[in-house]
């Protein structure tokens, strides 16, 4: 019995972070999977409606914005690298150069909602676009949190409130950062590239 | 003494430089994955594309995770969760493709 539970233990500890925004990790993935199964089937019975609509999408943005999430993902990792070094302010800057570049997919993404309604596209306009402004809309105000997390986690980084041997925040906010990017591979795969 | 003082640090400064190294090529390696998706959907349609474009977004998702989120040196189980996952989504909306 004691046996199952050091290896339960050992598990949750390999995973880097808290184990409680892993288990939050996976729901979120759970809930988006289901999201895109929802957008696949819902094409299957009107792949022309699908494919006619996403030809208005502003491809040359989404494609913009997953290597601008793909980058920011990277910087992460750098700003875990530096705070296990012990660097606490290369960290914070490493998380400054996420958080930028997460205000820039944030400025596109605003801007192709703003066009939308510009030309006068809502969720009733077809079912396309339901599934379109529901789930980038979904996933934009989880990188509005991810960003507050990271705006949080450089705030104590940048006072040397991590070092070397305690640094668990960085690594929590890092991880949800990154499940945020992971979605975005998905989605502007399914949205924005498949036809 | 000054020897045995400096190892462990430079031991851990060449470890640190590794995983820099393999962190700068992953990001390289997912760009241009990217790239490659994304002019493929501009000249490429069909099964043919969703199964490249579909292959390719599983190939990066398995380095987001297993390189970014680190889960390189987790557990395998929670490695094996996650393959899962992306293999489910993967395969569903292959499935939903190809009944349309």
């Amino acid at each position: 019995m004691s046996l199952h539970i050091n290896d339960d233990a050992d598990a949750a500890q390999s995973l880097p972070g808290d184990l409680a925004i892993w288990i939050f990790i996976f729901a979120e993935l759970v809930v988006f999977g289901i999201l895109f199964a929802a957008y696949a089937f819902a094409r299957s019975s009107h792949v022309t409606l699908f494919n006619v609509s996403q030809l208005t999408l502003n491809r040359d943005n989404g494609f913009a914005n997953t290597l601008i999430l793909l980058t920011s993902s990277y910087f992460v990792v750098r700003a875990n690298q530096a705070i296990k070094a012990g660097l606490n302010k290369a960290c914070g800057y490493w998380l400054s150069g996420a958080l930028g570049l997460g205000g820039g997919f944030l400025w596109l993404k605003l801007a192709e909602f703003h066009q939308d309604f510009v030309h006068g596209i809502n969720l009733s306009t077809n079912l396309f676009y339901m599934f379109y402004l529901s789930l980038t809309f979904f996933h934009f105000m989880h990188v509005v949190m991810g960003m507050v997390i990271l705006a949080v986690v450089a705030y104590k980084a940048y006072t040397g409130r991590y070092s070397a041997e305690h640094h668990t925040g960085v690594e929590t906010g890092g991880s949800y950062w990154h499940m945020v990017d992971l979605v975005w591979i998905i989605l502007f795969a399914l949205v924005y590239v498949i036809h | 003494m000054e020897l045995s003082r400096t190892a462990p640090q430079d031991k851990g400064r060449r470890h640190s430089a590794g995983v820099i190294r393999r962190a700068t090529l992953t990001w390289l390696i997912l760009l241009g994955l990217t790239t490659l998706s994304f002019r493929l959907g501009a000249t490429v349609s069909g099964n043919v594309l969703m199964f490249t474009v579909l292959g390719l977004t599983l190939i990066k998702g398995h380095l987001v995770t297993s390189e970014f989120m680190g889960l390189r040196h987790a557990h395998w189980v929670w490695r094996l969760v996650m393959a899962l996952y992306l293999l489910t989504v993967g395969s569903i909306i292959a499935f939903a493709y190809l009944r349309a």
